[in-house]
């Protein structure tokens, strides 16, 4: 008889530790947001205090009373008592699912919390961690003791799960990516190349230009849209290349100094594209030139006898281009190896020749807005013409080439407004472009933005003068966030912005109803930058 | 030195001349220039896998065709357009998964194939769909050449003149034999011919002098086919052949040939002994040039080409003809989009004479052009019909459904 009231004693007794697990759903989401990455997930949770701690205090909460309302019946018939505690025991884990559901629900999450393997595998962790920390305080024979604090630490038992969890999920990548460089070593062998791309900006465009002209030729790969990381380049390779494949296209991200050359050694490009070096995850980074130092590794990791194009912009990328050893083109400007000419620019589109050094004059047509494009065809251009790909077959990849998801993608809406979405992973230069495409539409210009992220100390001043830009194209700037976008405003009212014109939302789903409501034939809606739920 | 072009054989197949194909592939891979091209044997065995290896050079390999047998490879073609890739797979590591090896990527494909599955466009369709040149007639010109009575039809469509016949089908036959009987016996005199129309070759066909002989040669052929051609049948015509060559408008008529059928063989022996100079066998079979007058031989020729114009041709193939010993009438017979040998033996004769080598050569450059003027035909396969009809959907029309 007392082994029942026993194990339902125990089970309340670890009742909170499982039932941290569902209260803590956004938490999770939090770190996987954040790319497991420890640093960024701290910067989240100091950021987002309130978001991360309140469902772990209302459990506190809720535990400490159901275990309190339990022990009131201590003395009374066992059986009474065991069934209180059962019920006590099953009540906070109905709290822990309640407070999961509506912390998450409470954000309308733009990118969900996705159940992969690792997410299970820390998901079990985190339970063991707790069971263990519940064990333990047992030990303290402190009624009630459980409830208290394991529901109070939620997120550092979740840390500690993730740091334990952290040698295995190495490994674990390690392996991944070894079987990844094996598939892609045993494709070279038949002939496949592989091409790598970075740069602080511009190189998901150049990627899709270039992968839509070596299409023309052979078989194509190009790494799915921002899968910029040795992780998810591994995926894209275990999952994606096969012996079709003549062309693999990476695109190189960088949020830390060694990041370009881990994936360089990696992925062992035979060709080498480096798009601009501008203020990009200084945060991370430091300066320009340690961001110099970090993309120039691309180029640095080539072999021999491969291949290097740059985009001369006269500062970083011209300088990378004289250091280079290998067999390299510069374009851009009249006199490189490639530029554009006879420049015609319309909001459907572009025309120019394209001209080279070795006398090349090809006529293109681009449906790809604005002129910072041409450059970014040209890079691609380069690289194609280097393999070997005639200019007219050149000529047509770009013409097939449609404008990029989420990248200055302009469409209709039924309501007769035309919005442009450069919703992505945009810098102050690309805004800059983005807001040129936006002032070759003609009509009512409307900006929804968050402002800039991850610029870290360049941050305030890059969003003041992203209000100072929008202030010379825009008619209307809706703003999401109120003190995040207190600078932009700032530079809105500093470049004597009309303030009624202004709109400040809490989030993008308010800033979307009023677009909806509020604008229609005629108008031009430029979404800049829709940042990730983290920040906001 | 330019890249060696990376040229395949295709040989072997499931049909009735898989050995004359391999005998062909392997003739035509010993002719090839190897400072030109590295030559891959592909050869598909009568199941219809793909193999490749150093094993297939040897003829000894197919004389009991072993798959394990060592230095022979699976592989796969990868239709994918323009991998051009023959691929492997194999586990070679414990836990490591299937590997997928690109045993070979090919420039260009000779089909030495004869009848179906290899002439009669359905390989030709897959190398369309690889996107990868190919030294044979393209698929219609292939898929009419291989059907006798489609040949048939093109033939007298485009006014080239050929014997009179008439096509049956097996439910025909099965449903009601006599009527059918009738209908060939008033449309066509006696002697007539039964010919299965798609196998290249001669097997299935037999010559009809009455109505019993007819009932059994149409048995036979129905064993063979779903349909038969009948013809109409001319006495110990003389027969010509003339090869082909060349692409779009670049077309070069060979030599005529006489060729001899086992019994008139000695009677031809003996007579133009002098004219068969090339001595052995091969050159005993066969009469080059044909002993036929000059007037019938540019007819021949220019037959050949005009019908080589008609379907399309590409590559080498070989035209034949009956001449009516009386009236000396030309008819055609059939067309071959991939004679025997190629007919290089005609080609070696022709003109100041063409060796294989430059002959493959001459193949290879007219398949590359091929694929160069498909090629140029692709532009922009724009085009706003999906979404046209998600903007449909989204605006509650029923729009697909139009």
């Amino acid at each position: 008889m007392n082994a029942v009231l026993d194990l339902a004693r125990y089970l309340l007794w670890f009742a909170p530790a499982v039932a941290i697990l569902p209260a803590g759903k956004l938490l999770v989401q939090y770190f996987q947001l954040s790319s497991y990455q420890f640093g960024g997930f701290f910067r989240t949770i100091t950021r987002q205090r309130a978001r991360v701690f309140w469902p772990g205090l209302a459990l506190t909460l809720l535990s400490v009373l159901f275990t309190f309302l339990a022990s009131l019946s201590s003395g009374w018939a066992w059986w009474l008592e065991a069934l209180l505690s059962l019920a006590a025991a099953g009540l906070i884990i109905l709290s822990g699912a309640v407070i999961g559901f509506f912390s998450y629900q409470e954000r309308k999450a733009k990118k969900r919390l996705v159940i992969t393997p690792r997410i299970k595998r820390l998901g079990v962790a985190w339970l063991l961690v707790a069971l263990i920390v519940s064990a333990f305080l047992r030990q303290l024979f402190v009624m009630g003791i459980s409830a208290l604090l394991v529901p109070m630490f939620l997120p550092l038992w979740l840390i500690i799960a993730a740091i334990v969890m952290w040698p295995a999920e190495k490994g674990i990548q390690l392996l991944y990516q070894a079987d990844a460089k094996r598939i892609l070593e045993n494709y070279k062998k038949s002939g496949l190349t592989a091409i790598g791309i970075t740069g602080s900006y511009g190189k998901t465009t150049v990627k899709n230009v270039l992968a839509s002209i070596l299409a023309e030729q052979y078989p194509t790969l190009a790494s799915p849209l921002s899968a910029n990381t040795p992780v998810a380049l591994s995926r894209c390779i275990r999952d994606e290349l096969g012996p079709q494949h003549r062309y693999f296209i990476a695109e190189m991200g960088a949020r830390h100094p060694q990041d370009i050359r881990v994936l360089s050694r990696f992925i062992k490009p035979a060709l080498g594209i480096l798009t601009a070096i501008g203020p990009q995850h200084l945060e991370t980074l430091g300066s320009e030139d340690k961001v110099r130092e970090t993309k120039y590794a691309l180029i640095a990791g080539l072999p021999p006898d491969g291949f290097a194009v740059f985009s001369n912009d006269g500062r970083h990328v011209s300088a990378s281009y004289r250091r280079a050893q290998v067999e390299k083109a510069l374009v851009g400007e009249e006199g490189d190896d490639l530029w554009a000419e006879d420049i015609v620019l319309s909001p459907e589109g572009s025309t120019f020749t394209l001209r080279g050094k070795d006398g090349l004059r090809q006529l293109c047509e681009t449906r790809l807005p604005g002129e910072h494009n041409i450059r970014n065809i040209l890079l691609a251009a380069a690289a194609a013409l280097h393999l070997g790909v005639s200019a007219a077959h050149v000529a047509q990849g770009i013409a097939q080439m449609k404008s990029v998801a989420f990248r200055l993608q302009a469409s209709r809406h039924p309501r007769g407004y035309i919005t442009i979405n450069n919703g992505f992973n945009t810098n102050p230069a690309a805004s800059l472009k983005a807001l040129e495409v936006l002032a070759a539409y003609p009509g009512r210009h409307v900006v929804v933005t968050p402002g800039f992220i991850e610029l870290g100390k360049q941050e305030e001043a890059a969003n003041r003068q992203l209000g100072r830009d929008m202030a010379a194209v825009a008619q209307e700037v809706l703003l999401v966030g109120v003190r995040r976008t207190q600078p932009i405003r700032e530079g809105l009212i500093e470049a004597e912005f009309d303030e009624n014109s202004i709109h400040t939302f809490p989030s993008l789903t308010e800033a979307n109803r009023h677009v909806n409501q509020a604008y229609g034939e005629g108008d031009v809606v430029l979404y800049e930058n829709d940042l990730p739920d983290q920040y906001s | 030195m330019a890249k060696k072009l990376s040229l395949g054989i295709f040989f072997g197949s499931r049909c009735c001349e898989h050995e004359v194909s391999i005998v062909s592939a392997l003739q035509l891979a010993c002719f090839v220039n190897p400072f030109k091209y590295d030559v891959t044997l592909v050869y598909i065995d009568r199941q219809g896998a793909w193999y490749v290896g150093s094993a297939l050079w040897k003829l000894e390999t197919y004389l009991n065709f072993d798959p394990r047998k060592s230095g022979l490879t699976q592989v796969f073609p990868d239709l994918t357009a323009r991998s051009r890739a023959l691929v492997s797979a194999k586990r070679d590591r414990l836990l490591a998964g299937e590997t997928r090896r690109v045993e070979v990527r090919l420039d260009c494909v000779i089909p030495v194939m004869h009848g179906l599955h290899g002439e009669d466009g359905s390989l030709q369709g897959m190398l369309e769909m690889m996107d990868v040149p190919y030294t044979s007639t393209g698929v219609a010109g292939s898929a009419v050449g291989l059907d006798k009575i489609m040949m048939k039809q093109a033939f007298r469509g485009s006014g080239f003149p050929v014997m009179p016949d008439t096509a049956a089908s097996r439910r025909e036959w099965q449903h009601d034999p006599e009527g059918l009987i009738r209908h060939i016996e008033a449309s066509l005199p006696y002697p007539v011919f039964v010919k299965p129309a798609n196998l290249g070759s001669s097997i299935g066909v037999s010559r009809a002098e009455n109505r019993e002989e007819l009932s059994e040669a149409l048995a036979l052929g129905f064993s063979l086919d779903r349909r038969c051609l009948v013809e109409k049948g001319l006495d110990m015509p003389e027969e010509v052949n003339c090869a082909v060559m060349g692409y779009d408008g670049d077309i070069t008529a060979s030599v005529v040939e006489m060729p001899l059928r086992q019994g008139e063989l000695l009677d031809f022996k003996t007579k133009y002994l002098s004219a068969a100079q090339g001595g052995g066998m091969a050159s005993l079979s066969r009469l080059i040039p044909a002993p036929i007058s000059q007037e019938e031989t540019a007819l021949v020729q220019r037959l050949s080409r005009d019908i080589f114009w008609a379907l399309d041709c590409k590559g080498v193939v070989r035209v034949d003809f009956m001449i009516d010993r009386a009236t000396r009438q030309i008819y055609v017979t059939e067309i071959n989009t991939i004679p025997g040998s190629l007919a290089f033996y005609l080609w070696e004769k022709t003109g100041g004479g063409l060796k294989y080598r430059h002959l493959i050569d001459r193949m290879v450059g007219y398949a590359m052009k091929a694929w160069e003027d498909k090629d140029a035909n692709i532009t922009g396969y724009d085009s706003e019909i999906i979404s046209g009809a998600i903007s449909a959907q989204l605006s509650g029309a029923k729009g697909a459904k139009a």
